[in-house]
Formats: structure tokens, sequence, C-alpha cells
């Protein structure tokens, strides 16, 4: 039953014919220019990517060239929330930094688990939260930003009934739901804390944004009695570094690490006419005071980066286990 | 879909019936490309005849796996994974108030309010986008009831929006508004805030057509019953992109009540 109402269901859809390597170029660099969000914040010159990469495509060219020339031109936003998708192929990122996963090995979960953990720790929600101990400290590592996110809160207060600071663990933060952070960190604060600001693509015209959106966390809960140290790398990304300007703008929070990603506005997907997928993001965030950290990433109040030379040393929590009484 | 029972029935009558339908969305806001989906269906339905006046109440959800071609395959990290596919969701509450016109034929004409609402998840790669499109208006609805043999009677039925609130994904699908509604895992007041925001639309931006045929073997209590149905809308967006949906379907089900004529 079901193959015969599949194949009724596509008659009923019609047939469109296969679209040529330019008119998928076409459509791509039209789906950027018509709803891609950060043009301005990352100094882009869409009309001259443009004219740099359409020429170097014939019509009829194949599968191989046109990814060649789309990659090619995507690479030049550098941005992790640009991704392409096609058959057969390997998921790429226009980021170099996850496209080429520089410095990915600074962050080892392996040894977090092995060297730090009490017990190795404890994975919740899924496994998308690493939760537990380190030397008297509580730790917290969000793997993405979802519901795990309410853990913050039972972690806090884990930490204040003993008296011990709180780490929590940004590092290599695939994103996700920003306002689950925000719902979770209502909880640190009896005030509004203003966050950041986004304004979205509305309109396919370049530069047509609907009106700045003031984010804040509501204050539902009360401050935080114990030291916090955030950690980030240039693998936090997204909701991540949403989470990141979130912590920062609470009283007794430190952040300790590299930058982050620098790929902050949300993202969507899209279908170009032959099937593959982009993402792109249709937004431009800034923080409370304006500050642009699009293509530049949240920077650590406390600049600390792995040695390598030292494997079984992870710095970057070493300095937050200094900061916060570990 | 308009439940056809109606008027020529001398008690309310209770409708069940399911199905399949093939639906098909083209939404601009994601693809140039049409996704179908093979659907299941059901409908429940009630009729409520009168001297002047009918009333019939429908309720119709389908929902099914949808595609814009075959599944491909990619890899993340050397792991391969299938594309996953996107999904559609449609739901329609609608009641109908018919007159019977003077003439020849037995034909009403008759308004109703009317609620459809339909999702699409579109997926794509590791990720998908919700998008939804949600309609409260007036319909107009035609019934015409074709005389068969014996105890078989043939209902077809037409309907069209006259007007509706219309509320459909923004843009850019994930704005600050929507994110703001959706916070956390939304719920139910989320539904309301996404139908909340959209504008009052008539045939300018929104063109929509539904018909339908019903037989029905009159029994004295059960009556079984086979229907065909057939929905085409198009709705095009301020920022000029165009929505289409398509829906065609066939159902067998049975009649509670009401009595032959």
């Amino acid at each position: 039953m079901r193959p015969v109402l599949s194949a009724l269901a596509l008659a009923f859809a019609g047939c469109a014919p296969e679209p040529t390597a330019l008119e998928v170029f076409d459509a791509a660099w039209g789906a950027f220019d018509a709803r891609y969000g950060p043009f301005d914040q990352r100094d882009i010159d869409w009309d001259a990517a443009r004219a740099t990469w359409r020429p170097t495509l014939a019509p009829a060219a194949g599968d191989d060239t046109l990814w060649d020339t789309l990659t090619g031109m995507l690479a030049e936003l550098d941005d992790g929330h640009v991704q392409l998708y096609a058959p057969g192929r390997a998921h790429w990122y226009a980021n170099a930094v996850y496209r080429e996963r520089i410095g990915d090995e600074r962050f080892d979960e392996d040894r977090l688990r092995a060297a730090y953990l009490d017990g190795g720790g404890e994975d919740l929600h899924d496994d998308t939260v690493l939760a537990g101990r380190i030397r008297g400290a509580e730790y917290v590592w969000l793997r993405v930003i979802g519901g795990g996110a309410l853990e913050l809160e039972a972690a806090r207060q884990r930490a204040e009934r003993r008296g011990a600071g709180l780490i929590v663990d940004l590092r290599h933060d695939g994103g996700g739901d920003f306002t689950w952070a925000r719902a979770a960190l209502s909880a640190w604060t009896d005030r509004d804390v203003p966050v950041f600001r986004s304004r979205t693509r509305s309109g396919p015209v370049r530069g047509t944004f609907d009106a700045w959106t003031d984010w804040a966390i509501p204050g539902e809960g009360a401050p935080v009695q114990v030291p916090v140290a955030v950690l980030t790398d240039r693998f936090t990304i997204s909701a991540g570094e949403r989470a990141t300007l979130m912590l920062r703008e609470l009283p007794g929070v430190t952040l300790i690490g590299e930058p982050t990603n620098g790929s902050i506005a949300t993202m969507i997907g899209q279908e170009l006419p032959n099937r593959w997928y982009v993402t792109l993001p249709v937004q431009e965030v800034e923080g409370p005071r304006g500050e642009v950290w699009e293509g530049l990433g949240v920077p650590p109040d406390l600049e600390v980066l792995d040695d390598l030379a030292t494997p079984e040393v992870d710095e970057v929590l070493e300095a937050a286990l200094a900061l916060v009484g570990g | 879909v308009l439940l056809l029972a109606g008027a020529a029935l001398a008690a309310p009558s209770v409708d069940l019936a399911l199905g399949a339908r093939a639906l098909t969305r083209r939404d601009e806001a994601f693809s140039p490309r049409t996704y179908v989906a093979p659907a299941p269906s059901a409908r429940l339905g009630a009729s409520v005849p009168g001297d002047r006046w009918s009333h019939r109440l429908s309720l119709d959800l389908a929902m099914g796996s949808a595609r814009s071609g075959p599944a491909w395959s990619f890899t993340v990290d050397g792991e391969r994974r299938d594309t996953p596919p996107s999904s559609l969701v449609e739901v329609s509450l609608r009641e109908a108030t018919l007159h019977a016109v003077p003439g020849p034929l037995p034909l009403q004409l008759g308004l109703g309010p009317a609620l459809d609402v339909s999702t699409a998840t579109f997926a794509f790669g590791r990720g998908g986008v919700f998008t939804y499109f949600g309609t409260i208006g007036l319909d107009a609805a035609a019934r015409l009831e074709v005389p068969l043999p014996g105890p078989h009677r043939l209902d077809v039925q037409l309907g069209a929006p006259l007007a509706a609130w219309v509320a459909r994904s923004p843009y850019a699908l994930n704005d600050d508004r929507y994110i703001d509604t959706i916070a956390a895992g939304g719920g139910v007041g989320a539904v309301f805030g996404l139908l909340g925001r959209g504008r009052v639309e008539s045939w300018g931006t929104r063109q929509a057509v539904r018909a339908g045929a019903a037989w029905t073997w009159s029994r004295r209590v059960v009556s079984p019953t086979a229907s065909v149905d057939l929905a085409l809308e198009r709705q095009l967006a301020p920022w000029g992109g165009v929505l289409v949906r398509r829906a065609a379907g066939v159902s067998v089900g049975a009649r509670f009540g009401g009595s032959a004529t």
C-alpha cells in the first residue's frame, strides 16, 4: 500500500528538470544574498565573491566542479554556521577552525575523565552533560545547549551547600537553543540582566533587518555565592557563545581559555535546487553595549592556551581550579 | 475537507473515516522543491440537519514523512549518514452552516468558520527547521446531493476561503520573536503565540479550494461510506515567497445515526 501511495504522491507532485551547475550556483549565492545576516559584521563583499567565483563555473559543469566552486566561495565567509551537504561527500564547514579542526587536540575529554573528574564524572541528559567534582570544585561540561543546561542550577546549589567553587565548561560546546541557558541562568540573578541584542533578516534586500531585540536573563533567582569559572575555546559555537555572553554579564563569573568561535547568530538551513543543503546565519548579534563578536569570538577574561607539550595537564582547567579554589 | 452529511438526513449523525492522502508542500522559505508525503489520515465529523439550516462539523488529521527526492548519504567525521525525511502534519477543523437553494437541484450553500494548521519540519543534513502555516477564517461551502438508485447517496461538495487570519513562518524562519515564542521548549502557549503572528488575507494573496465526493450506503444505524477529496492552496508572503500545498486522498468509514430519506 505504501509504495503505491508514494508513487501516487510523486506523480501528484510532478517532476522538475534538473538544474544546471550555474543555476545551482546562482541559487546558492542568492540564498545568502537574501538571508545571510552578518555580511557587515564580517566585512564581506558578497558581490565581489560572486564576481570571483561565478566565472569559474561552466553552465554544464559537473558536481565536482560545482562543489569546488561553492566551497571556495563560501570559505570566504569563514563562518561556523555556514555548512554544505552534498551526496557522497563529507559534511563541510566554511569555518577553518571547524573544517581543519585547528586546535581540536587542546581539549581532551579522555584526560578530563581520567585525570581530573572524581570517578570519571557522570553523564546526564542523554550524554549532553558531563558533571562531577574536581578537587572539591563542582564541574559541569555542556556539550550542547539544551535541556541539560538546567544542570547549571543543580551544580550551583551543590557548590553553595559545600562552599566550593563552580566550573562551567563550554569548550567544544556545539550550540543548540540558547533559550535553555537563559532559562537556567534566570535562577542565578534577582534582577534582569541585559546580555545581548539581535536582529534578523526581514527581507531579500541586503541590509534589511527587523528591529533589534534586547535579550536579558530574567531575574527570577538569587545571585551565585561562589566563584564561577567559565571555560571556552575556539570550538565554543553558536548557542554556546550566547551562553558565554550571558554568563560574562553575571557577577562573580570569570571567562578562562580561548576566544569562542565567533559564529553567534542563529542559523537556518536551505535546500538548493539540486537537493544539496546549505546552512547560514540570518542575524546580527551584538553585546549589550554594542560589542561585535561575530567573526572574532567572545574574548576570555583570562586567556589560557592548553600546552600540547604537557599532554597530561589541562592548563585551562588548572587555571580555573586555581581561581575557584579547587 | 468538509464532511459530507447534511440536510437530507432526518436525524443527527456522526462520521468516522480512515484513509490515506498524498500531501505535497513547497515553501520557498526553505526550498524551491516540492516535498511529498504519503500520509495516513483520519476524519471525525458530525451532522445536524434542520428544516431550514443544517450544520456540519469536521475534524481532519493527516501526517507523514516527506522528501523532495530519493534519500542520499553524506559523511560526518567519516561516519556515513542518510538524509533524514522531513515531516508534514495537517490539522483542520471546520463548521459549515448550509441552507437549501430553491430550484431543481438539491443544492445547499453556506458559510462557516475554518481553522487549518499545517507544519513542516524540513530536515537538512544534521539539522532541521520547523515551519508552520495556520489560518483561521470564514469559508464558503456548497453541497450537491446527486440522486442514486435505492439507498445509495452521493454528495459532492466544494469549499473555498473568503477571508482569514493567516500566520506563516517569518521570512528568516528563526527570528527573535519566533525564538522567544518557543523559548526553552515552548508548550501549548507557543502554538497560540505563533498563530497570533499573522495578518488578514483574502484571495489577493491566498487562493485555496477544496472539493470532495462521498458515497454512502444508507442503513438504519450504521452506514458504510467512501470518499475522495482534493485540496489546493497557494499563499504569497509579503516578501514574495510562495507556499503551495496540495492534498489528494481516499477514505472509508462509517456513519452512525441519521436515517435514509
